[in-house]
């Protein structure tokens, strides 16, 4: 029985690799020159670039890194090599995967510098990952020429070996602020999530809003991994302002977008910084993005030509001749980085890294990508940035008026975006409703969220840390449904539940049956290492590309002008209400209940009174983990899916059951409420940083909780014994 | 496997031992000068050896103190931001721009204080509560590093001038890793190492024979904290730049922990074979496997926790401490069910035979002090008086038995007077100090030793460091704790040894015992701290008559000798009165006689509520009463 679970594990980990290498073959690393022979050219000019192909930046990693690869090909086989004295130079890129981790990166830059001898380098992914990088270029005075780190911080340091292809981050939003307000906007806020990247343009875009005459009514800021917006987008109705500027990351454009449905936020004018410019994310928003204008380094469908490549046209058929998707901007601004690397090497007739600085300071070219020229920081000032907005799913450009495809709809008016005026101001107190019913709907979600991951850890003693990867994989199920065949994820939740009971069979079988009776610490790490194989798995099967699921739940029921409801969070709410209760009867009123309880208290003595307490816990994690899944289904909509959006949320699973108790039903739904009101209206009565405060808040309640009342809030399944003496 | 762990134990095994670790110095040492070391090489190593020192400051906590800690990165960020915060020179209210020294050594003291500061709290739990709580601080200080952006730049980071030279980076964190290795070798030597592994292998016990849990706990997390930020300090520099996500990274605590499971927990080369080899193994997956390699390091995770618990150390080393025997709950093992009905059989067969009164003594009657005197002692759980107003004393020299039936508050009153139990009224003196309010290794450092009725022995150790940890801690202050045991220390638990027959047993590990030896190691450890007094809880539960007898033999030539004075909780009758002279009769938490033994055993009162069966059937109704007379 034991060897016979033990097998099922090792086939069911040898399986989940496999299943991931069968979609996705290995990529080669480092691309040459497949079409032409070595013996063509008279050398090979090494570059070399650490890029994410793992962690969170693995999508952009992917893009920059098939940019780069398209310049590579195009030189070798098209253009024939690059040009230095009478010779043809073969392009080769040595490549790393830095996983998104500063560390790695830096390591394998130096790595790039010293043992692959590179005579220059390409930027990686992310203004994070080029600051530390950089400076290890610029220590070891190798060039880096990058397009898609963009904090204006880095060029303030004054090195002199970075330079900047791409509009740099305070200038993200200019031409899209200019027309704005040439059509008469007059007021804006700003929400920005406080990374490097995102406050660099929100810095910006108050700069340019001021220079144009809109007055700033509010900014806000957010952290990284947010699960809500909502008492933003709630301040920001209340003050009813014209546009709306925010955004840092993908997964924000999706709450901000869902976040103003669901509270009838309805500005003239929405500028979100990362997002509308990428066909993919158009693709899984739909008609819920319409209208919302954000910036963009480079479309295909500008008005660019230049000597090689041809038309940003030319260049997009090009690149979707290789890569079977077109271009998004990272990957053409990865191409162009590496196209002033060589216009500057041909220019210089040399690879000298002074030589090559000097024509690269020199450089004013015209290219598929728009003029290059870099002004004394090392940042090309000669393009601007366009703005994109997306009219009926389709991106087209709006401004600058040299680029523009065509006009800008502005105000939003008879779109979905509703042309209802904000209402008025209302006092603070008047908003405490609105922040109770955000913070009820929040609790709604982190409550279904957390219940699978307190009943394992109160009957069976497995911290499952793996609990967001079990959300994830639920999610992605709901999102293949809708994506397949169009079912709203609410219908595919029994269908969700049964698959994902299996599963839950399956592990407990083959993975958690072997380390139950073990110390927490052992399945925690099984756990954990279950996670780790789950995020990789799911991320070569279905990519790291933002997903989200459609439903016809959405939206928002008025109850007054300053009160709304959100739908989906509303029915999350219902259905969450719904397993709690049947659980609770499952619990109380059944024999397999009362077999689920006892074993909780006592697994030796419920075994010896006659209780299968292997059985109690296959059910009780097969029930668990179909919760879990559901629980996925349900946010698909609300949260962006990706491989990577487990942590976070087992994490907040940690917080609310430890600190209301395990296995506690009750406690799973209190908790969930009280840290779902808490952040709510934290978030909304703070000026600026309420909902950075309202997560430092909810850590900080989660340790005092723990310090001074470690039993719990409410009391749970299982009797606990938490302090040391 | 065992001829080459003895063979690696042996004269042999360490002068190989040592001489590839001298190797290895000597070759990292010689690296950086020879021709053809690039920079890249030297920066790889530096990283190691910041993850090696990681790993070894998390095993401190983790793996010789027993406390999983799941936040320990947040010191490498604190250590790192407060570095930053002083050497950057962008405006962030500071921009002061000191120079890299201070900074960096700043950086370590205001990770040390805070550590020691959030420890004070976070300590109080354990298992996973702890592990929680750690890793709430963790998410908890990013988030205030994120938000407090006057100070710390934000979610934005600051710049630090970058100063990039590999060789001295590489040189200087050379030497601390070495340095900390050393530290941690020489600690794990001296007594304070051994408290941490008696606080891993039962905090309670080690509490209750002196020492002082809480403190050295906090202490020894203190210094990784400091230690962690250091290293932080120091990344910091040779990072050039900070921001949130990167200065406070989980995977740092992953890396420190996945490292030291590989390797061994609780050992001191564990977490540097651990991490080395994690890095190197992580190089031939990433080369091979490519996409793949991060599934890979999943699925190694797990073959690592199910296969190789005490990790690559442990296949030598048998200290090495499996990872399974962390986060257990309750430290003491329960009494096996058959030594209970022994027990039981005990009780009936040594019914009422008043015996003679205890031998001569080495004090006489007159002469003797009070040496406990505890009054009203109350004690409540919920709804239940436990204790409920007993007075109690016992005299120096004594021998007081304390009796009742099962339930009756004996050990809950042991509990109180050894101070694992707050009062809910009453007091106690012990001497002339009024030991009320104090922890349980201050009374134990005043002289009072006591058994468990659960055994508590520290079953992973040997029987021979079981006795020499159980020393007077009050008498070995600041430098005895950082010195090895003394030789006249080891001089007497040999001697107790002998005089407990565990002389044989000397090097087994206590956990390898059976149940009436494990009684014996307690009594010789509750000796070993000089007490004035010892409470014996249960002494001769599971425990085979003709081994009671010697027992007791030891116990009055004990008492006799040395003055020692012992209060006994026995369900043994006949043992109490053969060695006690006045016994103490509990019933439902309240004192029902007190007196000889004879004198006790002759009252109705007793004779109804010890041995209620027969006594029911007498008077069941005047034995209520009497108990209830007897309340305030």
């Amino acid at each position: 029985m034991r060897r016979h679970g033990l097998a099922l594990g090792v086939i069911l980990l040898v399986g989940l690799s496999f299943l991931a290498g069968c979609v996705r073959g290995s990529t080669p690393t480092g691309d040459g020159a497949p079409g032409a022979a070595d013996s063509d050219f008279a050398g090979t000019v090494k570059l070399g670039a650490a890029l994410s192909e793992t962690g969170k930046y693995a999508v952009e990693g992917k893009d920059s890194r098939q940019g780069y690869d398209t310049w590579v090909r195009w030189v070798n086989d098209v253009y024939g090599g690059i040009r230095i004295g009478a010779g043809r130079y073969r392009a080769e890129i040595v490549y790393y995967d830095d996983e998104s981790d500063a560390d790695t990166a830096g390591n394998l830059v130096q790595r790039l510098i010293d043992e692959d001898k590179v005579d220059f380098l390409l930027g990686p992914y992310s203004s994070g990952l080029t600051t530390g990088t950089s400076a290890i270029a610029e220590a070891n005075n190798v060039l880096m020429v990058e397009g898609n780190g963009t904090s204006d911080t880095m060029f303030e340091r004054g090195f002199q070996n970075l330079f900047l292809v791409a509009t740099i981050a305070s200038d993200y939003t200019r031409s899209g602020i200019e027309a704005l307000a040439d059509r008469g906007a007059a007021t804006a806020v700003i929400a920005h999530e406080d990374t490097s990247f995102a406050t660099a343009v929100a810095n910006g875009a108050a700069r340019h809003l001021e220079a144009n005459g809109i007055e700033v009514l509010a900014s806000e800021t957010y952290p990284k991994d947010i699960q809500d917006v909502s008492a933003i987008m709630t301040k920001f109705r209340n003050l009813g302002p014209d546009i709306f500027v925010g955004g840092g990351h993908y997964n924000d454009a999706v709450l901000f977008v869902n976040s103003a449905k669901e509270l009838g936020f309805q500005p003239d004018g929405m500028l979100i910084t990362v997002g509308p410019s990428n066909p993919k994310l158009i693709e899984e928003l739909g008609t819920d993005i319409d209208g919302v204008l954000g910036p963009t380094q480079w479309e295909s469908t500008m008005a660019y030509e230049g000597i090689y490549f041809g038309t940003a046209a030319d260049y997009a058929t090009y690149y979707e001749a290789l890569w079977g998707e077109p271009p998004v901007y990272q990957a053409a601004s990865a191409t162009a980085a590496a196209l002033a690397l060589h216009l500057a090497i041909e220019a210089a007739d040399s690879t000298e890294t002074d030589d090559v600085r000097a024509a690269l300071r020199d450089l004013s070219a015209d290219t598929f990508y728009g003029p290059i020229s870099f002004d004394g920081r090392g940042v090309n000032t000669a393009k601007p940035m366009g703005t994109v907005q997306v009219q009926d799913g389709q991106i087209v450009i709006v401004a600058p008026d040299a680029a523009a495809t065509a006009g800008l709809q502005y105000p939003l008016g008879g779109g979905t975006m509703g042309s209802a005026r904000p209402v008025g101001q209302v006092s603070d107190l008047g908003q405490l409703p609105q922040a109770i019913v955000n913070g009820i709907a929040l609790g709604g979600m982190y409550a279904v969220l957390v219940l699978g991951f307190s009943i394992i850890w109160g009957v069976m003693g497995v911290i499952n840390i793996a609990h967001g990867e079990f959300v994830m994989v639920g999610a992605y199920l709901a999102w293949l449904g809708n994506d397949l065949w169009g079912i709203d994820p609410f219908v595919s939740v029994p269908a969700v539940f049964i698959l994902m009971m299996a599963f839950g069979y399956v592990v407990q079988r083959g993975l958690v049956n072997h380390v139950i009776n073990r110390p927490h610490l052992v399945s925690l790490l099984v756990m954990f290492g279950l996670a780790i194989i789950l995020q990789n798995a799911m991320k070569l099967i279905f990519s790291a590309d933002f997903r989200r699921a459609s439903t016809s739940l959405d939206g928002s029921w008025r109850v007054t002008d300053t009160l709304t409801v959100p739908v989906t969070k509303f029915w999350i709410l219902v259905i969450a209400l719904g397993i709690l209760g049947c659980l609770s009867l499952l619990l109380t009123r059944t024999r397999l209940g009362k077999g689920i309880r006892a074993a909780a208290q006592n697994r030796e003595a419920a075994g010896i009174v006659g209780i299968d307490v292997g059985k109690v816990y296959l059910i009780t994690f097969a029930i668990c983990i179909g919760i879990t899944g559901v629980a996925g289904a349900m946010v698909s909509p609300v949260l962006a899916v990706q491989p990577f959006q487990g942590p976070p949320l087992t994490l907040k699973a940690f917080a609310i059951t430890a600190m209301a108790g395990l296995g506690s039903i009750r406690g799973a739904l209190g908790g969930a409420m009280l840290l779902g009101l808490v952040e709510a209206v934290l978030a909304l009565y703070v000026e600026g940083v309420g909902t950075n405060l309202a997560v430092v808040a909810s850590f900080v309640i989660l340790v005092a909780a723990l310090v001074l009342r470690p039993q719990g809030i409410f009391k749970g399944l299982r009797p606990v014994d938490a302090t040391a003496s | 496997m065992t001829p080459l762990r003895q063979w690696l134990n042996g004269p042999g095994g360490r002068l190989i031992v040592r001489i590839a670790a001298a190797a290895a110095l000597v070759w990292l040492i010689v690296l950086p000068l020879a021709g053809g070391t690039s920079d890249s090489t030297l920066f790889t190593f530096t990283l190691m050896f910041t993850g090696v020192a990681v790993a070894i400051n998390w095993n401190l906590t983790g793996g010789f103190t027993g406390y999983v800690d799941f936040g320990h990165a947040v010191w490498f960020g604190i250590g790192a931001y407060t570095t930053a915060i002083l050497m950057s020179l962008q405006s962030n209210g500071l921009g002061i721009g000191w120079p890299p020294i201070p900074a960096i050594l700043l950086g370590m003291v205001v990770s040390g204080a805070l550590a020691a500061l959030i420890g004070r709290f976070t300590m109080h739990l354990k298992g996973p509560y702890f592990s929680i709580a750690m890793l709430g601080t963790f998410v908890a200080m990013r988030e205030i590093v994120r938000t407090w952006g006057g100070l710390t730049g934000g979610g934005v980071g600051l710049t630090l001038p970058p100063y990039l030279n590999r060789q001295l980076f590489y040189y200087l964190e050379l030497v601390l890793v070495v340095g900390l290795i050393g530290l941690t070798w020489w600690l794990r030597r001296t007594r304070f190492g051994a408290a941490l592994v008696a606080i891993r292998e039962d905090e309670l016990g080690a509490q209750m024979r002196g020492i002082a849990t809480t403190r050295l706990k906090v202490a020894v997390f203190s210094f990784a904290g400091a230690s962690t930020g250091l290293f932080g300090g120091l990344w910091a520099y040779q990072n050039t730049f900070v921001d949130p996500d990167i200065a406070f990274i989980e995977t740092r605590t992953i890396d420190a922990i996945m490292g030291t499971l590989l390797g061994g927990l609780g050992t001191v080369i564990g977490p540097i074979v651990g991490s080395v080899g994690l890095y190197w193994l992580r190089e031939v997956l990433w080369a091979n496997l490519l996409d793949y390699h991060l599934v890979a390091q999943g699925v190694l995770l797990i073959l690592i926790v199910l296969f190789l618990p005490k990790g690559i150390v442990g296949i030598f080393d048998a200290r090495a401490v499996s990872l399974r025997r962390l986060w257990r709950w309750g430290a003491a093992e329960s009494v096996p069910q058959a030594e209970e009905d022994v027990q039981m059989e005990g009780g009936q067969h040594g019914e009422a035979r008043p015996a003679e009164p205890a031998q001569a003594r080495a004090v006489p009657f007159d002469e003797r002090t009070r040496i406990v005197e505890a009054n009203s002692i109350v004690k409540r759980f919920g709804g239940l008086t436990a204790v409920d107003g007993v007075d109690i004393e016992v005299f120096s020299g004594e021998m007081v038995g304390l009796i009742g039936p099962n339930g009756s508050g004996k050990t809950t009153l042991f509990d109180c007077l050894s101070r694992v139990h707050s009062l809910n009224s009453g007091s106690i003196r012990l001497g002339t100090t009024d030991i009320t309010r104090l922890s349980p290794y201050q009374v134990a450092r005043m002289g009072m030793a006591r058994t468990f009725q659960v055994i508590r022995v520290y079953r992973d150790l040997t029987v021979r460091e079981n006795m020499e940890l159980s020393v007077q801690w009050g008498e070995i202050g600041v430098r005895g704790l950082f010195q090895r045991t003394d030789t006249a220390t080891r001089a007497k638990a040999e001697q107790l040894m002998d005089f407990l027959m565990l002389a044989p047993m000397g090097d087994e590990p206590a956990g390898t015992l059976s149940g009436g030896q494990r009684r014996l190691l307690e009594i010789g450890m509750a000796l070993m701290s000089n007490p004035t007094l010892v409470l014996l809880d249960e002494a001769t539960s599971g425990i085979n008559p003709t081994l009671v007898e010697d027992i007791k033999d030891r116990l009055v030539s004990i008492n006799a000798e040395q003055g020692v004075s012992f209060l006994m909780v026995e369900h043994n009758v006949q043992f109490v009165a053969d060695l006690c002279e006045r016994v103490v009769v509990l019933d439902s938490g309240r004192k029902l006689a007190e007196g000889t033994p004879r004198q006790v055993m002759e009252e109705p009162a007793v004779i109804e509520a010890y041995f209620g069966a027969h006594g029911r059937q007498d008077a069941p109704e005047n034995g209520g009463r009497a108990s209830e007379a007897e309340s305030p």
